[in-house]
């Protein structure tokens, strides 16, 4: 079968999932939760304003009526103006997406280099002091909430010895990128790292147990070639695989770490949205995040067929 | 001498107290351009022995004897450090091993694997490297070599597949070759197809090969000289012709013995017991007679059997494949038929629709008067308890959570056999002394026994139910020979006693001769063949049947 | 009759497996002692009075405390330092007006009444509550809430799973449809959803919100297992004897699913615990009146700018303790149960 038809299929299968994404935060945010305009009216309300409100928002109408309004803001991107900020929605997430990708991107893509640098050299010396000592090391720093990395590492590194910024963001890319982003991906490595190496080196040793390798031992080529492109080479599947998995993660981007450092981005738009009960905020943020991990999930799923001769697309 | 192994002695480090001994002091000689075959059981140590001449066992748990010796070409492979040893592997001496599929790289083209030993040992370009290889496939005999090059494994058939390993041992002309049970894991006919190819390349390239397996069979076909193992120790050497004929040793005699015989029907199998015990076997055995008369009172008469599995086409399209096609036995009381057939021949698959784990599509089943396929024919309980299954593998086919006590007296309790556990834990004693377990294996655990216990076990807990048709399902494929034997002459007692009717499911021409009354011939989900087993294996009609009776190796 | 000798069945070779492990005993320990604590806390009999106003404000830890009177021969910190200005810092304690309320609603809990210790044994917070007796009480919510949370996720997802690999068609459709669905959202973008659409905080509520999302990965493993489990011949042969559906799902095969539940449990316990302190801390989770590791941290946090790490140190060590206990015990259980091992 063709790759275009295979996409076709695939796409046509994330409708159910995404009707059911629609379905759960409409009975979330509709039936669930209550009445909304006694959170949007806030203390001081007199029953016309709440009565007023509740036609604004299109609450006094029947479910089946506030879902058809929901699926329509969906389709249309348009989820009116945040509740707090009035801020259009859309206007929001456009701005925020920025700042979340310069603190992510480039920490998915160190966490990704070297934990799989780390994982093969375990791998390699598995069973040694090294390794050992190291999965134990692992252990405990993934122990240590990123919390405590956070208040510690700001307290020590930034407000003691200055040596980054405090919190902050700037418009200016590369100094985002070389001041303000660095001390949040060093600590969030520090979380993100030890999992991945773990992962990934059970991903390796499970293919250096695999019988081909043994024959490629009996062909005479030298351990560094076996691991380096044997091993590797089908490793590398699970390993890209579960990167992407690890995209939609971006969009959320880390709460905490932008909530800390006081980055614009969506992570601490969401975090804002809960603390203020800024529904239309949240409600944009689910769908279209869960929207985007279909996306990334295909984006996955093409790329393991890809890397994978044995399995077709079907 | 090529190869010469002395004192040969490798520990595995099982626990960080316990150690095993998986070879203790093998010694053999292997001269230039000789097949030699080692042959063994499961745990004799063969297979160890072949890994320990590449050195490629296991580095932190095998650990081998200071003292011990292997000389190739005069040169101690034991004293060599990891760069010299890998010089000469895939160079000088090569392997194949028994599962071809998953020996090869997956992710790589066999083109690929296929040049990488090219430019490492010989120092070929890219170029000269592909040539070869295209070379070297047209001669383990893979038709189109230029447009399989760059296929990948799965795109290949099994056979294929080991020829591609087999290419890749021969890559660099290596002097000695090692075959590590290569067609364990193939149909037999495509058994003979490999087993040729080995021995042709042995007599034009003029190597010595190194050929390990279990099946003493093959060793008549393809070797000259023979080493029998059990348990780590070496029980017998020598030509091929003295171990064949005069047997010193009486493991290899019991070896050769317990294997059933295609030209005679002994009414029982010899086992190892009759040859290791202090008196030697009393009288030759009797002969059992098979085959059907139209007296015989049917039991199961299966009548144009269709099974279909749906399989995904396309983007929504499923298309049924037909696993078995129009399929018709008749079994009598008292009686075996056999299903012979190779991988992906739909015998299983007819046996466990029989059994009712399978909903068949097309066809009946007529049992002692009703038709299983109409729903309301027949109460389903007292069905399940009138036919029953042993399977294949004795390592799945109980409960490992199960004590035996449990798994044998679980079907008494959904039958409301047995007034109270005491009668049933008496009925389970009772059983498990009639398949020749010991007493004390009712409070156990399945780990704790071995394949063939284990297949004793399955067996007494069909007997729980007092079946009337025991199917079979490649029953004893998974074990030894030495054990086969003896789980063969169990079921023959069994129907002897209980006057049970078997369906005989196998893979093994000689086994399904041996205890069938009548047999049928598989292939491709339809019956091609079907009548008196002595009939059929002395005068087969089909094409097919007499392509699979001359694959059958012939080497005692 | 013959003696019977009962063999050790493969949870007892498990844990004598376990038993061996030096490292997985050692965090077996660790995890019951925390357990005990929690069971003393739960039972009233420890940490009962951690409300108690019983040191100064920002009492040093003892160890910490000596070092300094001898060192600086600073005073202890003044009592009106509550409602002054930080004077290091120069900033407003953001809080000082809700505790001079709560002084004047407790006039029995004045400062004056009770004398306060200069120091304590890990010091104190801002109120001068021992933290010690936080961390303990502080211990049995997070605790509580990972393991009553991590038992309702194991329960759900291994029912549905069970369900779902066993009897496969359209059951199997229908909860991987649901699977997609709440994999879809980000966990912790559902909980927070969630948790901004429940607006009465409470631990019950947040045992709620974190297991009926967390039940995904207990599913697809379980569900894994079932679809193994179902075709293989103990199974079958179960079938062939007569034995129902439900008998071969919970009787036949759940035992032999245990082990993937145990270690999903296991790893789900600590991973809620992780997201509890997540929470808390953004003042999401536990009611304000309700001491978790998360809410130390939270305090903790504003804290540590004033030089006073004691109460930091002492949430964040005992949560790092316990969940490296815990983990390395998952990776001991894990070992210990593998199935490879086990025929």
């Amino acid at each position: 079968m063709n790759l275009t038809a295979f996409l076709f299929r695939r796409l046509w299968q994330m409708i159910p999932t995404m009707l059911g994404v629609v379905l759960l935060v409409f009975l979330l945010f509709n039936w669930v939760g209550g009445d909304p305009a006694y959170v949007l009216a806030g203390k001081m309300a007199n029953p016309d304003d709440i009565a007023n409100i509740r036609h604004q928002l299109g609450v006094d109408r029947p479910l089946w009526e506030q879902l058809l309004i929901f699926v329509r803001q969906i389709v249309t991107g348009d989820f009116g103006n945040s509740w707090a900020t009035r801020e259009p929605v859309s206007e929001i997430f456009r701005t925020r997406l920025g700042p979340s990708l310069v603190l992510l991107l480039p920490m998915l893509l160190l966490e990704t280099v070297v934990a799989v640098v780390v994982a093969l050299t375990v791998a390699a010396m598995r069973g040694s002091v090294l390794d050992r000592t190291l999965m134990v090391t692992s252990t405990v720093v993934m122990s240590i909430s990123l919390l405590v990395y956070i208040i510690v590492g700001q307290y020590v590194f930034a407000s003691l010895l200055g040596w980054f910024p405090v919190k902050g963001w700037s418009d200016d890319l590369w100094r985002n990128l070389t001041t303000y982003a660095v001390l949040p991906v060093l600590l969030g490595l520090m979380v993100s790292i030890a999992p991945s190496v773990r992962l990934y080196r059970t991903f390796i040793l499970d293919e250096i147990s695999q019988d081909y390798v043994r024959t490629a031992r009996a062909k005479g080529l030298s351990e560094r070639r076996i691991l380096l492109v044997h091993v590797l080479r089908n490793a590398a599947i699970p390993i890209v695989t579960n990167v992407l998995m690890g995209l939609p993660a971006l969009l959320t981007g880390a709460f905490l770490l932008e909530r800390f450092f006081a980055i614009p981005g969506i992570g601490r738009e969401i975090i804002m949205a809960v603390e203020r009960s800024d529904f239309p905020i949240i409600k944009a943020a689910t769908v279209y995040v869960a929207l985007a991990t279909l996306l990334a999930n295909l984006l996955g799923d093409l790329l393991y067929r890809a890397l994978d001769p044995r399995v077709q697309f079907e | 001498m090529l190869l010469s192994v002395r004192d040969l002695r490798i520990d595995f480090q099982v626990s960080r107290e316990e150690r095993f001994s998986a070879v203790n002091g093998v010694s053999f000689d292997l001269p230039e351009r000789t097949t030699l075959a080692l042959v063994g059981e499961s745990g004799s140590g063969k297979s160890v022995t072949a890994l320990s001449i590449l050195g490629l066992l296991p580095r932190p748990v095998a650990h081998v004897a200071a003292e011990s010796r292997i000389l190739f070409n005069g040169e101690n492979l034991l004293g060599l450090d990891e760069a010299a040893l890998r010089a000469r592997r895939g160079k000088e001496m090569a392997i194949i091993f028994q599962e071809p599929m998953s020996s090869l790289n997956p992710v790589f083209s066999i083109g690929a694997q296929l040049v990488e030993g090219l430019q490492l040992h010989l120092g070929f370009s890219r170029r000269q490297a592909r040539t070869r290889a295209l070379e070297l496939l047209a001669e383990v005999g893979i038709p189109n070599p230029r447009g399989r090059l760059d296929d990948y494994p799965h795109q290949l058939s099994g056979g294929q597949q080991q020829r591609v390993m087999i290419a890749m041992a021969i890559s660099c002309q290596p002097r000695l070759l090692i075959a590590d049970e290569p067609t364990t894991a193939l149909d037999v006919t495509i058994q003979r197809q490999i087993l040729d190819l080995i021995a042709d390349l042995q007599q034009r390239l003029s190597m010595a090969v190194l050929f390990i397996t279990h099946d003493l069979a093959l060793v008549g076909e393809i070797a000259t000289e023979v080493v029998v193992m059990k348990q780590g120790e070496v029980r017998e050497a020598g030509p091929l012709r003295q171990i064949f004929d005069a047997p010193r040793d009486a493991y290899t005699r019991a070896l050769l013995a317990c294997r059933p015989p295609l030209g005679a029907r002994p009414r029982r199998l010899r086992v190892i017991e009759d040859f290791m015990g202090a008196s030697p076997p009393a009288q030759a055995p009797m002969v059992r007679r098979r085959g059907s008369s139209p007296e015989d009172e049917i039991v199961l008469d299966v009548r144009h059997l269709d099974k279909n599995f749906m399989v995904h086409e396309g983007l929504w399209r499923r298309r049924p494949f037909r696993a078995v096609k129009d399929a018709s036995l008749r079994l009598a009381r008292g009686k075996t038929v056999g299903i012979v057939g190779e991988s992906g021949s739909g015998k299983t698959t007819l046996g466990l629709t029989i059994a009712g784990l399978l909903q068949a599509d097309g066809g009946d089943i007529l049992f002692s008067g009703n038709n299983l396929r109409d729903p309301g024919a027949m109460d389903p309980m007292a069905l399940k308890r009138r036919i029953q299954i042993v399977f294949q593998n004795p390592y799945a086919s109980l409960n490992p959570r199960f004590t035996v006590g449990h798994i044998l007296t679980e079907p008494m309790l959904l039958h409301g056999i047995g007034r109270n556990d005491a009668e049933r834990t008496a009925l389970a004693r009772e059983l498990l002394r009639r398949v020749g377990l010991p007493q004390d294996a009712l409070q156990r655990y399945p780990h704790e026994f071995s394949g063939g216990q284990r297949q004793r076990i399955a067996i007494a807990r069909c007997l729980t139910v007092k079946p009337e048709i025991l199917i079979c399902d490649e029953s004893v494929s998974a074990l030894d020979v030495s054990v086969q034997a003896q789980v063969l002459n169990l079921l023959q007692d069994l129907q002897d006693e209980f006057h049970m009717s078997y369906l005989f499911i196998s893979h093994d021409l000689a086994v399904v001769h041996y205890m069938s009354d009548q047999v049928l011939v598989m292939h491709e989900g339809e019956v091609v063949e079907s009548g008196d087993a002595d009939e059929v294996y002395a005068h087969p009609q089909h094409a097919y049947t007499r392509k699979l009776l001359s694959a059958i190796p012939k080497g005692i | 009759m013959a003696v019977e000798r009962a063999s050790p069945g493969l949870w007892m070779l498990a844990w004598r497996r376990l038993r061996r492990d030096r490292v997985g005993m050692t965090a077996l320990v660790v995890v019951m002692c925390y357990l005990f604590v929690v069971f003393l806390a739960l039972m009233g009999w420890v940490a009962q009075d951690w409300t108690r106003e019983v040191g100064v404000n920002y009492a040093p830890p003892v160890f910490w405390a000596e070092d300094q009177d001898e060192t600086a021969q600073r005073p202890a910190v003044d009592h009106a330092a509550l409602t002054d200005p930080v004077p290091l810092y120069g900033l407003q304690d953001p809080l000082a007006r809700e505790l001079a309320a709560i002084r004047a609603e407790h006039p029995a809990a004045d400062l004056a009444e009770a004398p306060r210790r200069l120091s304590l044994p890990l010091g104190g917070d801002k109120w001068g509550h021992d933290v010690w007796t936080k961390v303990i009480k502080g211990s049995e919510t997070s605790i509580l809430v990972g393991l009553v949370a991590a038992l309702l996720a194991t329960l759900l997802g291994t029912v549905m799973g069970a369900v779902a690999g066993y009897f496969g068609r359209w059951v199997d459709d229908g909860f991987n449809w649901l699977y997609g669905v709440f994999t879809a959202i980000p966990y912790l973008l559902l909980v927070f959803a969630i948790a901004a659409v429940l607006q009465q905080k409470g631990v019950v509520t947040l045992v709620l919100i974190l297991g009926l999302t967390g039940w995904t990965g207990v599913f697809r493993l379980v569900r894994a297992e079932y679809l193994k489990h179902k075709t293989r011949e103990y199974v079958l042969a179960a079938g062939a004897m007569g034995a129902s559906h439900a008998r071969r799902m919970f009787i036949h095969i759940l035992p032999n699913t245990s082990h993937v539940i145990l270690v999903q449990l296991s790893q789900n316990v600590v991973g809620f615990i992780k997201s509890e302190v997540i929470l808390s801390f953004l003042g999401f989770g536990v009611p304000v009146d309700v001491v978790s590791w998360g809410s130390m941290l939270n305090e903790a946090q504003n804290e540590l700018i004033l030089g006073k790490w004691w109460q930091l140190a002492a949430a964040g060590l005992a949560m790092a303790i316990l969940v490296t206990a815990f983990s390395m015990l998952t990776d001991a259980l894990r070992d210990a149960l593998d199935p490879k091992l086990k025929y």
